[in-house]
């Protein structure tokens, strides 16, 4: 390999935080093209649904990934300095809100649970957004801000196609009377067909978008920029909502872990005094989020079951107030403000890449 | 949203008043936590399972026989839950076997958000909400199961068992007269025009 194809070849793989093997099946979403068809070919897809090793694997990924925002909350350096409603009230707060929900469950569970429902699409999106444009900046692309907003709006195109479709299958049921939801306006096949084509642009616009960068920057996009936003769109379009959501949150959740973990060992590791290696950092930031996260979504449904709320109420609220509090959260821990460490992280090897 | 970004700018009483709410949500927390593994190791005598809780607490309850204990909390599952498809089938099932229409009817229209295009399920929901005296709903269903499968001498019959309800008399004979059309040997649309229709 010459040098300017060598060149090349590491603008196009750009700079990735850990291995690029490590970085497109984890971070990318890479995994999930491997993993999902092996499901689907080799197994009975009901089968891995319904085994006892699905709630271990929902464990370790998702409730994992969802304690992960709040160890990373209480574990980065100043956030209780520069985040203290966040970090000292807003548990106490969330918790309040949560019990008050129970008390009030019947009109009120399902619009708590079409919101974190209809905000988790938003999240990956927002998420996948905001791992591309990482990546782009790591590896010295620098795009305009009309390509970032182009970009903006197709990575969240999935989250438009999934909102349709809740909004039209259950807020609508729940608002608009029977005589007209069930009427013979044909008004469901439209939003077939409009989520439809939203599903088919969340595919073809990123690709678009990344020749459209090839041609008129200095570096092209890094290929990991597109896998992320492509991965997140893929399962939402290929599958029904439901598997969609299965199957998109569990990657989500390793590629949550990932990055929040690879964040957390560099802060560590820069501290003056620190002594342990990058493993026992990773190690000890991983067991703290397996804990905490059986802990809340585990044990505290049977708290409310203790003082007398019914199972699938507890079960379903805590779920619910989980998800939420976990994007409040996570809004706030990724932000990349001057003098935040997260910048540091990101930056750090941005600049290596643009003298490279 | 905007207290949150603010919170920069906190005075030191403001920052012990939230050090005092955080040891009061830590406080809360951990006696929830503490009360829940306490209360699994009660009820079932072990730490609370990897999976979670109400699909086990559900069997738990149908094994033992108990199957109205379980409504309340598979409506709840039902509703709250809406896109869990298998908690409405529960519920169907387990209101089906006490006779409990109303929750019947809850089911049914939880599940008619998975298939909407289900003409059977529209209609046996009408048949339900017929027996609960809901007509306006009923015939709702009713109409729109007809309009899915015309060539139903069944969904004919009920749309005409629904009219009948409302006395709407000469719409029920030609609904019913629709469906033996479609099939001469259908008893109920027989019946009904014999008897209730017979001046019609």
């Amino acid at each position: 390999m010459d040098v300017d194809a060598k060149a090349n070849f590491t603008d196009l793989t750009g700079r990735c935080f850990a291995h690029p093997v490590f970085d497109y099946l984890l971070i990318g979403g890479g995994l999930s093209l491997i993993v999902i068809p092996a499901v689907y070919g080799l197994s009975d897809r009901s089968t891995m649904l319904d085994s006892s090793i699905l709630p271990w694997f929902v464990l370790f990924s998702n409730s994992a990934h969802f304690a992960a925002s709040t160890v990373r909350l209480y574990t980065k350096p100043g956030t209780k300095d520069s985040l203290p409603f966040l970090t000292l009230a807003f548990p106490a707060v969330a918790l309040g809100v949560l019990t008050l929900c129970m008390f009030a469950s019947d009109w009120i569970s399902r619009y708590v649970q079409l919101i974190y429902l209809t905000w988790s699409p938003y999240h990956y999106a927002a998420q996948a957004y905001g791992l591309s444009v990482m990546y782009c900046v790591r590896s010295g692309c620098n795009l305009t801000k009309r390509q970032k907003q182009a970009l903006w709006w197709i990575a969240i195109l999935p989250f438009f196609k999934v909102l349709i479709i809740a909004l039209s299958k259950h807020a609508v049921a729940w608002t608009v009377p029977d005589y007209i939801l069930w009427s013979h306006l044909d008004w469901r096949s439209w939003i077939e067909w409009v989520s439809m084509i939203l599903g088919g642009l969340a595919l073809v616009l990123p690709i678009l978008l990344f020749g459209q960068v090839w041609r008129t920057t200095d570096r092209s996009m890094p290929l990991i920029s597109l896998l992320v936003i492509l991965t997140n769109a893929l399962w939402f379009v290929i599958f029904p909502l439901i598997d969609g959501f299965v199957w998109t949150t569990i990657f989500h959740g390793i590629q949550y872990l990932a990055i929040v973990m690879i964040f957390h060992v560099r802060d560590r590791l820069a501290l003056p005094g620190n002594k342990r290696s990058a493993a026992s950092h990773a190690v000890w930031f991983y067991g703290a989020s397996i804990l905490l996260g059986y802990a809340m979504f585990n044990c505290l449904p049977y708290g409310y079951q203790m003082l007398g709320f019914g199972a699938a109420k507890s079960v379903l609220l805590v779920i619910a107030a989980i998800n939420i509090h976990h994007f409040i959260v996570d809004g706030y821990i990724w932000k990349l403000g001057r003098g935040d460490v997260n910048r540091r992280v990101v930056e750090g090897d941005a600049v290596a890449a643009g003298q490279g | 949203m905007s207290r949150l970004s603010q919170s920069r700018r906190l005075t030191p009483p403001s920052r012990s008043r939230f050090s005092l709410l955080f040891l009061v949500g830590n406080l809360v927390f951990a006696l929830l936590l503490g009360g829940g593994v306490g209360y699994s190791f009660h009820t079932r005598g072990r730490l609370p399972d990897v999976r979670f809780g109400y699909v086990d607490n559900h069997r738990q309850l149908l094994e033992t026989g108990k199957q109205s204990e379980l409504i309340p909390d598979l409506r709840t599952a039902a509703l709250v839950s809406f896109d869990d498809a298998s908690a409405q089938l529960q519920l169907l099932l387990t209101a089906s076997i006490v006779n409990d229409s109303e929750n019947i009817a809850v089911a049914m229209r939880g599940l008619l958000s998975h298939t909407p295009g289900d003409a059977e399920l529209h209609a046996e929901l009408a048949a339900v909400l017929l027996r609960r005296a809901a007509l306006d709903e009923a015939l709702v269903h009713s109409s729109y199961a007809v309009k899915l499968v015309p060539s139903s001498a069944r969904l004919h019959s009920v749309q005409g068992a629904v009219m009948l309800a409302m006395g709407r008399n000469r719409e029920a004979v030609s609904a019913y007269r629709e469906a033996l059309q479609l099939d001469p040997e259908l008893e109920p649309a027989k019946r009904a025009l014999a008897y209730p229709l017979r001046n019609y």
